[in-house]
């Protein structure tokens, strides 16, 4: 995976090689991104999948064909201080990882993981298509 | 005195909190969001075909199928023969076309005995019929209305088809006699693009 195309309000994650291009099947993908960020009070952060995975949005294939999968799950992972959660997507929209605390003010690197490994469509070919989903990183204050 | 100066104090901070106040209010929750995109482009997958079922007076090898006797030796009317090719764990990702296309519109020959003025007829081009089926796609090809052109058969397909492909080729008894000689074509099957 590659970060391009991105603005400073919306960076795109793009996936150059989705699937193997004679089976159809969806090769693994991995990238860690990096965010400085600071929260000067204590706060609890969560990651949320848009989509509950990468969902098929437009293309030449037919969504929901037999022996085909239309949807690609992964796991994100988030490191943030000391502390980390993990979410892995099934579909549920707008799942979020738990919720990550942190009990003072906090500054640093903020470790995002975006893991596709070769299960994630199901063993299934793909669906040919665009495939897509949004991941939000909310920092919240405790009351 | 001395109060007078705290109070004065307080005055000068009481508006800095204020002031501090809607700066603090916007930074106390943060979010920030990644688009994660993927494209899974067309693909089709035609594996090499093998024999399925039992074949009737032919046989297969190296990409040729081979009919064991074309013609009746007592009569040279086409004995009828049949083959089923099945191309396995075949694929297209999206609604391909399917196409099968014989080159010489049938069984022709290039060496075949001429026929003789006055003779009765003879059939110089040996029909045959291809039958496709994949999944609940199926398509057919009869070379028999070609009179010895190119003839095509295509249809798109309702969506993404992962399965077995399987062909039947088949030849028929016929009413004339077939001449001497040596008959072939080229059969093609291809999915994907229209042919």
């Amino acid at each position: 995976m590659t970060l391009g195309a991105a603005s400073a309000t919306n960076p795109v994650v793009t996936i150059p090689s989705l699937q193997d291009s004679t089976t159809a099947q969806l090769r693994p993908a991995s990238i860690t991104l990096m965010l400085n960020m600071v929260c000067n009070r204590a706060h609890s952060l969560r990651v949320t999948t848009g989509n509950g995975g990468l969902s098929f949005q437009a293309g030449s294939g037919v969504p929901g064909t037999p022996g085909f999968a239309n949807r690609v799950d992964y796991a994100t992972m988030v490191n943030w201080g000391t502390a980390s959660a993990q979410l892995q997507t099934s579909g549920v929209l707008r799942a979020a990882t738990p919720e990550v605390q942190s009990p003072g003010a906090f500054s640093g690197n903020l470790v995002l993981q975006v893991l596709i490994d070769e299960s994630g469509a199901g063993h299934l070919p793909l669906t040919a298509g665009t495939y897509t989903d949004t991941l939000t990183v909310t920092l919240s204050p405790n009351f | 005195m001395t109060h007078a100066r705290s109070y004065f104090l307080m005055l000068l901070v009481l508006p800095a909190a204020i002031l501090l106040s809607p700066a603090a209010q916007a930074q106390d929750s943060a979010s920030t969001q990644f688009t994660i995109i993927g494209t899974a482009p067309k693909v089709c997958a035609l594996p090499s075909p093998v024999t399925s079922g039992t074949a009737s007076n032919a046989s297969f090898a190296s990409n040729t199928i081979n009919i064991t006797q074309l013609v009746d030796p007592n009569t040279a009317l086409v004995t009828p023969a049949s083959l089923s090719l099945q191309f396995p764990n075949t694929l297209c990702n999206y609604n391909a076309t399917v196409s099968l296309q014989s080159k010489s519109g049938g069984l022709v020959s290039n060496n075949a005995s001429t026929v003789a003025n006055g003779s009765g007829g003879f059939l110089q081009n040996v029909p045959y019929t291809v039958n496709a089926s994949w999944g609940s796609f199926s398509l057919a090809l009869d070379t028999s209305a070609s009179k010895g052109s190119t003839v095509t058969a295509s249809n798109q397909t309702s969506g993404a088809t992962a399965g077995n492909l399987t062909l039947i080729i088949a030849t028929s008894a016929s009413t004339l006699p077939v001449p001497q000689g040596t008959y072939q074509d080229t059969l093609t099957l291809k999915i994907g693009a229209p042919m």
